[in-house]
């Protein structure tokens, strides 16, 4: 948490505290990166074009989250020069089975056939 | 009228690279110029979730300033264009004067821009009182 407060640019003392940006959660991928895995899909062939937060919950340092993804949607074009496939992920993030976030992102996979 | 809230002359290799650490993006078009060209790109790619984050703080700094009361409670944005390791950028935010700050139906904007003034990415933000 300090090295991402650090790259961030927060101040020293916030480094140091035990407030975790909600935006921290970006960082919780995991789970996502598992699902490309599964999917048997090469990262480098992966463009992300939007992308969704609701922060629900102030989170600390140390607090136990749980994140669920799963795909939403599916969308293919292969019958073109250009084949493509687009994946919706919609992940919730859980403290004590308590939704503190939901994000939701469009993950363009490039060379789809390939 | 727009806010100029954070100004970069450009993301280091070394920065990206702690990035794609902390957050286990391991993807190599942000580390590998090889795998980048490879793709046909002109360089290494910014991690989205990595300017999503500076965004998010440059929003956040301005609220603080502004008015501690509030928050960020909806951020969500649409990629048009990319940002590449050492291009310079900056955020810029229009916010809804029509309303109050803190009302769901504003259509307050945050623009990621590029060297050119061209944005890269434009955000739709909602921002909530922080203890109603």
């Amino acid at each position: 948490m300090r090295q991402f407060k650090s790259l961030m640019g927060y101040s020293e003392e916030k480094v140091h505290d035990d407030t975790v940006p909600d935006i921290f959660i970006a960082c919780l991928r995991e789970a996502d990166f598992k699902i490309f895995e599964v999917l048997d899909i090469d990262l480098d062939r992966l463009l992300h074009t939007t992308q969704t937060f609701d922060f629900m919950k102030t989170i600390f340092v140390g607090d136990e989250i749980v994140t669920r993804p799963a795909v939403t949607k599916v969308r293919t074009k292969l019958n073109s020069a250009n084949p493509f496939v687009t994946l919706e992920i919609t992940t919730e993030y859980f403290r004590n089975e308590e939704l503190i976030a939901r994000t939701s992102g469009t993950i363009f996979v490039r060379e789809a056939l390939s | 009228m727009r806010v100029r809230l954070f100004e970069s002359s450009g993301l280091s290799r070394a920065e990206l690279m702690q990035y794609g650490w902390i957050s286990g993006d391991h993807n190599p078009i942000h580390f590998d110029e090889k795998v980048a060209d490879g793709r046909g790109l002109p360089g290494l790619i910014v991690h989205g979730m990595f300017l999503y984050c500076i965004v998010y703080k440059a929003i956040d700094d301005f609220l603080l300033e502004k008015s501690p009361d509030f928050r960020i409670k909806e951020l969500s944005s649409k990629f048009s264009g990319m940002t590449f390791v050492n291009d310079s950028f900056r955020v810029e935010v229009e916010l809804d004067e029509s309303k109050e700050l803190s009302d769901p139906s504003a259509r307050n904007k945050v623009f990621l821009l590029n060297k050119d003034g061209e944005a890269n990415c434009i955000f739709q933000a909602v921002f909530i009182r922080r203890n109603p």
